[in-house]
C-alpha cells in the first residue's frame, strides 16, 4: 500500500481503518485534525506548551475510546468535546496548585491571556480590517472564564446542542445554558462598546431569518 | 451610536417589553431555535413592532457569524508527527497490557477447571491422599526448621554470656566511675536531679532535630496533603 493512500478519504472511513489496526489511517486524522484542536485547546489554556500536550492527549484519549465514538456524529465535534473536557481538567488542576502553593494573585491568569493575541499571520489588503475585528473579538474570548470559553466555543464553532456540552463538560444542562448565554450577552455588550458591531449592522451573517 | 434613536423609542413603547426582559430567556431560546412554537409566533410579532429587538438580535446574529471565524492559531510543524508517535507507542502498549489480561484469564480460567476437573474425576481420592503427603511433609519441614532456629537461637545466647564474661573484665578500669553511680543512686536527690537532667537533654535533642523549618522549600510538601 502507497502511503498516501486513503488520504482524502472521509472520516468515518478513516475511523474504520483506524479500528482495523491500520497506522496510516492514524497519521491521517492526526493531520486533518491536530490543528483545528491545537487551536481549541492553546484559546482554552493559553500557553503553548500546554496546548501542545493536551492536543496530544486529546488524540490519545479519543483512539483509546474509538469504538465508543458513533460514526454518525462528526470527528471533529467529538474532538472538541474531548480536547475541551481535558482542558477544564486541565484548569482545574493548575488552579487547586496555584490555591495550595501560593497566594492566589488575581494576575496570574492574565498573563497567559495576553501571551498569543498578536497574531502574526496578517494580510495587508482590505481583509486586515476583518482580520482585526476576529483578533478584538478572540481577545474577548479570552477573558470569559475557562468553563465558559469552552462552553461557547463547543456552541458556536462547532454546533453542538447543549445537552452534548453539558455531557462534554460534565456541568449540568442549566449551568451550561446560563454560562452560554451569560457568555453571549458580555461578548455582545463588550462588542458594542468597543463600536466592533455598529447598531445598524446588517447581513454580518447571511442567515438572518427572525 | 449605540443608543436606539427617537423613532426605534416610539415602537418600543408600542411593544412593551423587550425580547431581552423577557422571563426565562425567551431571547436566547428562540436564538438556538428552541422557542415552542406558541413563542416563536410572540416573537414574530415583537420583531415586527420593535427595531430595537430587530437591531439585537442582528448584533447577536453578527456575534454568532464572528465566533464561528475566530482566527486560526497555527500548531508548531512538528506536532502531528509527535502526536502520531505518541498514539502508536501507546496503543502499542495498551496492546501489550491486553495480552498480558488474556493470558492472566486464561491461567485462572485453566486453574479453575483443573480443580472442577479432579474433584469430579475417579482419582480423586489418590490425589487428596497425594496432597496430604506433600502437604504434611511441609508441616513436618517447617517444624524441623523451627527446631533448629531454636537451637542456633540458644548458641546465640550462650555466646552472650560468654561475651559477658569476658567484658567483666575488660570492664575493671571503669570501676571508679561504676562506683560513682553506686554513689548517686544511693542518695534520692541525686537520683533525681540525674533522671531530670537525662530527659531535659534528651527533650532539648528531639527538638532542636525536629524544629519546623520555614521557607518556601517546604511548600511542596504541604500541597501533597490538599
Amino acid at each position: 500500500m502507497s502511503p498516501l493512500e486513503g488520504r482524502d478519504q472521509d472520516d468515518a472511513t478513516l475511523v474504520a481503518r483506524c479500528l482495523a489496526d491500520d497506522e496510516d489511517a492514524f497519521r491521517f486524522l492526526v493531520e486533518r485534525y491536530q490543528s483545528d484542536v491545537y487551536a481549541t485547546t492553546l484559546r482554552l489554556v493559553g500557553r503553548p506548551e500546554d496546548a501542545e500536550d493536551l492536543t496530544q492527549d486529546t488524540f490519545l484519549r479519543a483512539f483509546r475510546a474509538l469504538k465508543r465514538y458513533d460514526p454518525a456524529r462528526p470527528f471533529g465535534a467529538w474532538l472538541h468535546t474531548i480536547a475541551s473536557r481535558l482542558c477544564i481538567d486541565h484548569h482545574r488542576r493548575n488552579r487547586a496548585k496555584l490555591v495550595s502553593l501560593t497566594q492566589p494573585e488575581e494576575g496570574t491568569s492574565g498573563e497567559e491571556r495576553t501571551l498569543d493575541l498578536e497574531d502574526p499571520g496578517d494580510t495587508p489588503d482590505e481583509d486586515a480590517e476583518k482580520s482585526e475585528l476576529a483578533r478584538r473579538l478572540d481577545a474577548l474570548v479570552m477573558e470569559l472564564p475557562p468553563d465558559s470559553r469552552a462552553a461557547i466555543l463547543l456552541r458556536h464553532q462547532h454546533d453542538l446542542p447543549y445537552e452534548e456540552i453539558a455531557a462534554a463538560l460534565g456541568a449540568p444542562l442549566g449551568t451550561i445554558k446560563a454560562r452560554i448565554h451569560r457568555a453571549r450577552l458580555m461578548l455582545k455588550e463588550k462588542l458594542l462598546a468597543q463600536g466592533d458591531i455598529p447598531w445598524d449592522v446588517h447581513d454580518d451573517e447571511p442567515n438572518d431569518e427572525p | 451610536m449605540n443608543e436606539p434613536d427617537n423613532t426605534s423609542r416610539k415602537a418600543t413603547a408600542a411593544a412593551a417589553d423587550h425580547l431581552s426582559a423577557e422571563p426565562g430567556g425567551l431571547l436566547m431560546r428562540w436564538l438556538d431555535g428552541e422557542a415552542s412554537t406558541a413563542d416563536r409566533a410572540r416573537v414574530t410579532a415583537h420583531l415586527a413592532a420593535c427595531p430595537a429587538c430587530v437591531r439585537e438580535v442582528r448584533v447577536y446574529r453578527a456575534l454568532f457569524g464572528r465566533l464561528r471565524a475566530l482566527p486560526e492559531r497555527p500548531a508548531p510543524a512538528y506536532l502531528a508527527s509527535r502526536i502520531t508517535a505518541a498514539a502508536l507507542a501507546d496503543r502499542r502498549t495498551r496492546r501489550r497490557l491486553r495480552w498480558f489480561e488474556v493470558a492472566g484469564s486464561a491461567y485462572a480460567a485453566s486453574a479453575v477447571a483443573a480443580v472442577i476437573a479432579l474433584g469430579l474425576s475417579p482419582w480423586r481420592d489418590d490425589v487428596l491422599a497425594a496432597v496430604r503427603t506433600v502437604f504434611g511433609g511441609a508441616v513436618t519441614g517447617t517444624v524441623n526448621a523451627l527446631v533448629v532456629m531454636c537451637d542456633r537461637l540458644m548458641w546465640v545466647l550462650d555466646a552472650a554470656v560468654k561475651a559477658r564474661e569476658t567484658s567483666h573484665q575488660l570492664l575493671i578500669p571503669f570501676a571508679p566511675l561504676g562506683r560513682s553511680l553506686e554513689v548517686l543512686a544511693a542518695q534520692p536527690e541525686l537520683r533525681v536531679g540525674t533522671s531530670l537532667a537525662l530527659v531535659l537533654t534528651t527533650a532539648l535533642w528531639w527538638w532542636f532535630n525536629h524544629r519546623r523549618v520555614r521557607g518556601p522549600g517546604r511548600m511542596n510538601d504541604v500541597s501533597a496533603f490538599l
